[in-house]
């Protein structure tokens, strides 16, 4: 292992700042390169250099790097691809960290067999081994039923992606700055064979977007009984600024539009409180959701499973449950 | 006429209850459930589906490559029986259970061996799994442009124009061909077939290619050193007493408030 060898995050923006993936990236990276004595570098791709960049010193970064190219404006993979293949093959990093969205997953796998390297998405831990200094990888799999350590077979740099809210953002610190380093590369165009023609925003996607950023989720599965039910929900949806979702019952039934289904078909989330109302606590659901911080379930049944995995649990008709919450709730947050 | 190839893995059902879901710790695989048949990955259904959409519009070929230590022939005339043209069968113990690189570049091989192709569609990921690596491995082979988790493709004018599904919406894309795009569940679910469509397939030949044909070799670059059941129970649940329903609402809230869980901003 040369001495230049450090842990390379591939960053994003999002609103005109760091996106939260990247400021958890550089968490998590922080961490690793700690152990490993090394520096955290975070890579940017752009048509110019944003100011914003230069925020990533104050989440901890090394060093700041920025490819740049008028092509970058939209992401295709054919472009982004050549030129993270680039800086990889000209810094040779230790670990590359992608956040595991529509990017990361498009980007990771491909970059990995063009070097010829390991990857392993999706992982909700990431260590590094004492006695060997390798990444060590973990990813559930079959649905959340097994975890697998995943190790590189002496084939680097090692490649992962990191699911969304599993790691803390790394700490702000106003004072830590730098220079954007301009990286070079030169994209051969004769090699970006697709191309980005327009965006469409969807009100069902924009749905299901909310889902994955909300830090409060309320869901509801089959024990709510009709369609109705979900009103009581809302209404603490409401109070706590979170997002109302289902399990793959709710869906089938028709009470909650596909986007905001919760569980291993479903979108994976992890809020920092999950309630799981009438939803019994089958492990297709709670792939979705056992990264939650806090998980509260309501439920009629006693015996249901859910109450093995949630942190408070109220037995009761859950309608008569969450009204008193709801209304006790407004009482607290009217100051009273 | 375009030719599609959609790839397709038979996978143990995810739907099936923990209570009969078993892992081999040592051998880090996991014992397929016995009477439960392995099922078409639901993505790689989406895939299939997107394909039949294109050939309801255009004048498609469909080939469906399918991997697997056993192929139950129903299955595989299932995808014909819904619109498939040929399927292909690339089945036996040397195929069972292969990490994505030695699967990918399986796959390649076979594509190769196909013959002229316009797009290969596959699934996203697998639902047993969920690498996510597959489609890569084989778009790197063939050397051709990839689009992932689409819902959509047509062809115009020798070019494929893909909706891509994003995080806040969808990405209209325009590739050349050959490209490789990959599925997820917004193309919606694979269509149903006919009972006289079955019948008319019972005799369709179904080509059986060994790991041998397709120049199988080990390529992994990765490994599983630890595979276990997690323990998902073990929380001690915090049950919140009282004498109705609705004294149990009112404590939660003061306790979660109490405790600091519902954030302060709130």
């Amino acid at each position: 292992m040369g001495k230049n060898k450090h842990v390379l995050i591939f960053g994003e923006m999002e609103a005109g700042s760091l996106s939260p993936m990247t400021t958890q990236l550089l968490g998590i990276g922080r961490k690793l390169a700690g152990a490993l004595k090394q520096e955290v570098h975070l890579l940017f791709l752009g048509a110019k250099i944003d100011p914003v960049f230069k925020t990533g010193f104050c989440y901890g970064a090394d060093k700041v790097l920025a490819a740049v190219d008028p092509l970058f404006e939209n992401y295709v993979n054919d472009s982004y691809l050549q030129a993270v293949t680039q800086v990889v093959r000209a810094r040779d990093p230790e670990i590359v960290l992608f956040g595991q969205n529509d990017k990361g997953m498009d980007l990771a796998p491909r970059l990995a067999v063009r070097l010829h390297a390991g990857v392993t998405l999706d992982c909700v831990d990431l260590d590094i081994d004492a006695a060997s200094g390798l990444l060590k990888q973990v990813k559930p799999v079959f649905g959340g039923k097994v975890n697998g350590h995943y190790y590189t077979k002496n084939a680097f740099p090692q490649i992962v992606s990191v699911r969304d809210r599993v790691f803390e953002p790394a700490d702000h610190d106003e004072a830590r700055t730098g220079e954007v380093e301009v990286v070079d590369i030169s994209l051969d165009v004769s090699r970006v064979r697709s191309r980005f023609i327009e965006k469409q925003r969807d009100d069902g996607l924009n749905l299901a977007q909310k889902l994955l950023n909300s830090s409060v989720v309320i869901s509801g599965g089959r024990g709510l009984k009709e369609k109705e039910g979900f009103e009581v929900l809302r209404r603490t949806a409401e109070l706590l600024i979170g997002t109302v979702a289902g399990s793959r019952p709710a869906i089938d039934y028709g009470w909650l539009p596909n986007a905001l289904q919760v569980g291993l078909t479903g979108k994976k989330v992890s809020p920092e409180i999950y309630f799981a109302v009438g939803i019994s606590g089958a492990i297709q659901h709670m792939a979705g959701c056992l990264k939650s911080k806090v998980i509260v379930a309501i439920n009629e049944d006693r015996e249901a499973p859910i109450f093995t995995m949630a942190h408070y649990g109220v037995v009761g008709d859950y309608k008569e449950v969450l009204t008193a919450f709801n209304d006790e709730l407004e009482h607290i947050k009217s100051g009273a | 006429m375009i030719n599609i190839i959609v790839c397709m893995k038979l996978i143990i059902d995810p739907e099936v209850p923990v209570s009969v879901f078993k892992i081999d710790r040592e051998a880090k695989k996991p014992i397929p459930p016995e009477g439960t048949p392995p099922v078409i990955n639901p993505f790689d259904e989406n895939a299939l589906e997107a394909a039949l959409k294109l050939k309801d519009a255009q004048e498609c070929k469909i080939t469906v490559l399918s991997l697997g230590r056993s192929l139950p022939k129903a299955i595989l005339q299932r995808t014909l029986a819904v619109g498939a043209d040929e399927v292909i069968a690339m089945e036996g113990p040397e195929f069972e259970n292969l990490d994505p690189f030695i699967t990918g570049l399986a796959l390649a091989n076979a594509i190769k061996k196909i013959g002229p192709y316009d797009l290969i569609f596959t699934g996203r990921q697998a639902g047993d799994w969920d690498a996510g690596i597959v489609w890569a491995q084989i778009a790197e082979l063939l050397d051709i442009p990839s689009i992932t988790i689409a819902r959509k493709a047509e062809v115009h004018n020798g070019k494929a124009t893909v909706e891509r599904v994003v995080a806040d919406g969808i990405e209209i894309l325009e590739s050349d061909l050959p490209a490789l795009i990959t599925f997820s569940n917004e193309v919606g679910e694979l269509r149903q077939f006919s009972l006289p469509a079955l019948v008319k397939v019972k005799k369709h030949p179904i080509p059986r290619w060994s790991g041998s044909d397709v120049g199988m070799q080990d390529n992994s670059v990765i490994e599983i050193r630890d595979f276990y059941v997690p323990d998902l129970g073990g929380v001690d649940c915090t049950f919140i007493d009282g004498d109705s329903a609705g004294e149990r609402g009112r404590k939660l809230a003061r306790k979660l408030n109490r405790e600091g869980i519902i954030p302060k901003e709130i």
